[in-house]
């Protein structure tokens, strides 16, 4: 089970929305019986920490979170977080990545101020212990620029995917997911500065991209095609906005269950 | 055009279970859900099922004007194309009364020479004439 979310993870696949259901049943069984075992004999905590039962509880996490159930992943992700603290040490790399993870859950539950506070702390203490090359903090710093924007600051969102960016393509290539995930976050910074045409053009050239490298159903390209057709909107360019959004509502519809309650959280999630 | 119909039906069909699953969860003045409902409102319209189509076009201007607030661009493009929505079907005085809320908070927005300000302007003007034109029929006809 932990494998199949690994691999979700890793190979930026997406499993069949019955499958993710199946999954999903899973890990809460599994979450309520630890949760009963660990209330009825503390103990077994150590046992857990030692077992390293945060890293499965690490991917259990993220895979909630791509599937919309934003409260689960944060219970989950304190969880880690905390082993991790007593296990591993705060400065531990794997300690700073669960902060990463919490972060996500809680902006995308709208706790946009302790999304900022974690990823910041985050980003500034792998920068102090990798360096800022490292891809790991580029990841955070990437992360970072993403809640910025939410919290409406685009500014300082735009100024870090700028600075994210020119590293990143240095790192990884132009063509790489994560170089192309940068230029996405540039763009939305653009777009809530009202700069519409400038990030109309970023769109239309990442959305092309993003169909070829990582083809049409994938979360990534559905974000752009739905931050693509806002934009348009904003412009009043109406016809083809309605276009876009419309295929961008079926495509996520295709990489979701139709009638899943939590297809709505795709929307406005990291 | 057959095809085309079905494409659309289709599209509705999608669109409302998006919409379903975006007021459960986001509720109904999330931007998001603005979205939708503009979008469906759009597809509506493009099927000539008329009397939806308002309803969704109303439903958006409500939550863009209680989310947004009554000057951002997207309450402005909405109440635009409901004015052009009853502007169509002969709804004049309903339809001059939104341009004439939305017109100068359009230009103000985006520049008097904006071509879509520039159309909606015209196609007000069009309407006034119309009226006007009406009104001397009624006035002649009945001496």
């Amino acid at each position: 089970m932990a494998a199949i979310c690994d691999g979700q993870q890793h190979r930026h696949t997406t499993h069949p929305p019955a499958f993710q259901q199946a999954l999903l049943s899973h890990i809460k069984i599994y979450d309520d019986d630890r949760m009963s075992l660990e209330n009825t004999y503390p103990a077994s905590q150590s046992y857990f920490q030692r077992a390293r039962l945060d890293v499965p509880d690490g991917w259990f996490g993220d895979f909630a979170r791509q599937c919309g159930r934003h409260d689960e992943s944060l219970t989950i992700n304190q969880r880690v977080l905390e082993m991790r603290k007593n296990s591993l040490g705060n400065d531990n790399i794997d300690t700073l990545k669960a902060m990463d993870r919490l972060a996500f859950a809680y902006t995308n539950l709208g706790e946009q101020e302790k999304a900022e506070t974690c990823i910041r702390k985050a980003f500034d203490d792998k920068n102090a212990i990798l360096g800022a090359e490292h891809p790991e903090t580029l990841y955070s710093l990437e992360r970072l620029a993403m809640v910025l924007n939410r919290g409406k600051k685009f500014e300082e969102g735009k100024k870090l995917a700028e600075m994210a960016w020119k590293r990143r393509e240095k790192l990884s290539g132009s063509d790489a997911q994560e170089t192309l995930y940068c230029l996405s976050v540039l763009a939305r910074a653009l777009a809530g500065q009202e700069r519409f045409a400038e990030a109309e053009n970023l769109y239309r050239n990442l959305l092309l991209r993003q169909e070829r490298i990582l083809g049409r159903y994938n979360m990534d390209t559905f974000h752009t095609m739905y931050d693509l057709g806002k934009v348009l909107r904003a412009q009043w360019n109406l016809d083809e906005a309605e276009d876009l959004l419309r295929q961008a509502i079926e495509v996520a519809q295709k990489i979701f269950e139709p009638n899943h309650p939590d297809l709505a959280n795709l929307f406005v999630q990291l | 055009m057959l095809k085309d119909q079905g494409k659309l039906d289709a599209a509705e069909e999608m669109m409302r279970r998006a919409l379903a699953a975006e007021e459960k969860t986001l509720g109904r003045y999330h931007e998001n859900t603005l979205i939708t409902t503009w979008t469906l409102a759009s597809v509506l319209k493009k099927q000539k099922k008329l009397d939806l189509a308002e309803d969704m076009m109303r439903r958006t201007l409500a939550g863009d004007e209680k989310t947004l607030g009554p000057d951002h661009g997207n309450t402005l493009i909405t109440l635009l194309g409901l004015a052009e929505l009853l502007n169509e079907q002969g709804r004049y005085e309903e339809a001059s009364l939104l341009y004439k809320r939305g017109l100068p908070g359009a230009a103000k927005r985006s520049g008097e020479d904006s071509p879509w300000v520039v159309w909606h302007s015209e196609e007000y003007s069009d309407l006034l004439e119309r009226v006007k034109a009406t009104r001397d029929e009624t006035q002649s006809s009945s001496p």
